[in-house]
């Protein structure tokens, strides 16, 4: 039937066809993960909770259901992970925070529930930056995560639990969010595969929201054919979120085996060169980019030079209209209705006191200055003038995509870092960024690759380094077939870190 | 222009409009880190942004809202109070505000 090591070494694909032939039950294939949790998670501390009787039972049911002959769906004993910003009816939710602890919600997001529906197991929730806002996973009230392939090292955020968990194959699959790079980042600093759709492509019904006009659910995976399948469970518009889209869902996994197997004959690759001149840039990520690029030519596409004119000016627009619609937002955490409250003689006094108490460090900085630039006062200068400028980046990838089918760029600027390397220099933190944020702001699907390592040297390890791809609107088929054709050429999603029988 | 504001001061009034308590060690740290990102921020000033409409996502035909009609898969009100740190009677109970 398979050891565990064959098991967890099965892509979330491949592992569904061997429990819909009979090869793996989903029980086994539970116990395997559910093994590997015990193993790496002392050292990772990449799930905020674990579900092992529950999973147990879902994958006792899946297999009860094939026995009996009933149709079985795509991630059928599939185990899976979920960040802890996704709502899950009876199982606790805490979005990162101290706020929501203890919170059992009592109802199920759609994200939860399509991936329940298709079969999946939930092993548990995965770890993150509070509210989804961070770019290392330290941001948490709760312990740091590490990288799975250097543990004194980030493995990203916002989705740092989601990205450390695939990567240590602590769960097959993982679902994470996105709404400045939260998915790419962390895919790109842990050897992964992250999608961000298209906005409105994946439901935001049952994703704690932080930013409204920006956030997009997505999945962390090893291999591009994991996340097709993830996307192809997740994509379709939902009554209950008024911006999902009602586009029809196209067949993704077609698009990843035209990629593999055709190639990319014809396909235009952009490149902004001038953001390349970034300082910043690490030596080795751009020089991992280049050999991106190659391969991409070498698969059969074109490479294309484009221009972002506003991309200097992504960062500071990003974190004006993040910053105003998570003011907003989180003004909902009032110690009331649901999560923490610190009673105090007077409502207000109860208001204050709750959120001093349950917010961390950067939520206060984000909600002070979304206050800030939506105060009457600010507004036309900041919010307003930041909506406008939105418009003219959005307007300058729709130029760019009149001369190419994708855009490539390094996911981030550099490889991860140390724990508490730059926790003192928030706006340091926020340019880590700058690369994944105009995707979020123009409302277009991206992709992080998994695309090479740096160098070890005396004073870092070997570090995983990502290629983001960018697509028009609804174009994640092209950014699967790249991809894929990307993934064809080379063994970057091959490698596994030490810690999950690998060699790095 | 509330870039004239000493750092303090805005943080503190921004806390009390976000109903957030912030102690003073907090407001020491926090106003120059808000200071120095609303520096960073005021470079949108120098975008000519004259003529430029604001940012719409979506391309819609209709106004996004649902029929007035009963949910498909209603919440059970008693998981919902079940989550609520204070409750009498299955209500909410809030400290007195109103004489």
């Amino acid at each position: 039937m398979g050891t565990s090591e064959e098991i967890l070494s099965l892509s979330a694909r491949a592992l569904a066809a061997a429990v819909h032939a009979g090869g793996v039950s989903a029980v086994e294939a539970t116990r395997a993960y559910l093994e590997q949790i015990t193993a790496t998670e002392p050292i990772l501390r990449a799930y905020r909770c674990t579900l092992p009787d529950r999973a147990l039972a879902q994958a006792a049911a899946v297999d009860a259901a094939r026995q009996a002959g009933e149709a079985l769906g795509p991630l059928a004993g599939v185990p899976i992970g979920l960040k802890d910003i996704f709502v899950t009816e009876g199982v606790e939710t805490t979005c990162g925070s101290a706020i929501l602890s203890g919170w059992t919600p009592p109802y199920q997001g759609t994200q939860a529930r399509r991936c329940a529906e298709a079969g999946a197991v939930l092993l548990g929730k995965l770890a993150m930056d509070e509210f989804g806002m961070g770019s290392s996973n330290e941001n948490t009230p709760f312990e740091a995560v590490r990288n799975p392939w250097a543990p004194a090292y980030v493995p990203g955020g916002s989705s740092g639990g989601t990205a450390a968990a695939v990567a240590a194959r602590s769960c097959a699959l993982g679902l994470g969010s996105d709404t400045g790079g939260s998915i790419r980042q962390p895919a790109s600093l842990c050897n992964l595969v992250g999608l961000k759709p298209t906005y409105g492509r994946v439901s935001r019904h049952g994703m704690i929201a932080f930013a409204s006009s920006l956030d997009q659910a997505g999945p962390l995976t090893r291999e591009v054919g994991d996340a097709a399948l993830a996307l192809s469970v997740l994509a379709g518009h939902d009554p209950h979120d008024a911006t999902s889209l009602t586009a029809p869902v196209p067949d993704y996994l077609a698009a990843v085996e035209l990629g593999a197997r055709v190639g990319l004959g014809g396909l235009r690759v952009g490149v902004d060169r001038h953001a390349m001149q970034l300082e910043g840039l690490d030596p080795q990520v751009r020089a991992r980019f280049e050999d991106g690029l190659a391969i991409l030519v070498g698969a059969g596409a074109t490479l294309a030079e484009v221009e972002l004119p506003h991309f200097d000016h992504a960062v500071a627009t990003y974190y004006v209209l993040c910053t105003a619609e998570a003011s907003s937002n989180l003004a909902r955490y009032d110690g009331i209705r649901y999560g923490l409250r610190r009673e105090r003689a007077s409502l207000r006094e109860t208001y204050e006191a709750t959120r001093h108490d349950g917010f961390g460090a950067e939520v206060k900085r984000r909600i002070l200055l979304g206050t800030f630039v939506l105060r009457a006062d600010s507004y036309a200068d900041y919010y307003g003038r930041a909506m406008k400028v939105r418009t003219l980046i959005a307007r300058d990838y729709a130029a760019a995509f009149e001369r190419c089918d994708v855009l490539a760029s390094p996911t981030s600027p550099v490889p991860g870092w140390r724990l508490g390397a730059k926790l003192d220099d928030p706006l340091a933190m926020y340019l880590s960024d700058v690369f994944t944020i105009g995707a979020n702001l123009a409302g277009l699907p991206a992709m992080s690759i998994p695309a090479g390592f740096s160098d070890a040297s005396g004073e870092h390890p070997a570090l995983p380094i990502g290629l983001q791809l960018i697509g028009p609107r609804l174009g994640e088929a092209t950014l699967l077939r790249v991809a894929a054709a990307h993934e064809a050429a080379t063994a970057w999603h091959r490698e596994r870190p030490l810690l999950a029988g690998g060699a790095r | 222009m509330p870039s004239d504001h000493d750092p303090a001061e805005l943080v503190d009034t921004l806390a009390q409009l976000a109903r957030l308590e912030l102690l003073p060690d907090e407001q020491a740290q926090l106003g120059p880190q808000v200071e120095a990102i609303l520096g960073y921020i005021r470079t949108l000033q120098g975008v000519d942004v004259e003529g430029v409409p604001e940012y719409l996502s979506a391309e819609r035909a209709d106004s996004g809202l649902r029929a007035d009609e009963p949910a498909e898969r209603p919440v059970d009100p008693q998981a919902v109070i079940a989550g609520v740190p204070v409750t009498r009677d299955g209500l909410v109970v809030v400290p007195k505000f109103k004489d």
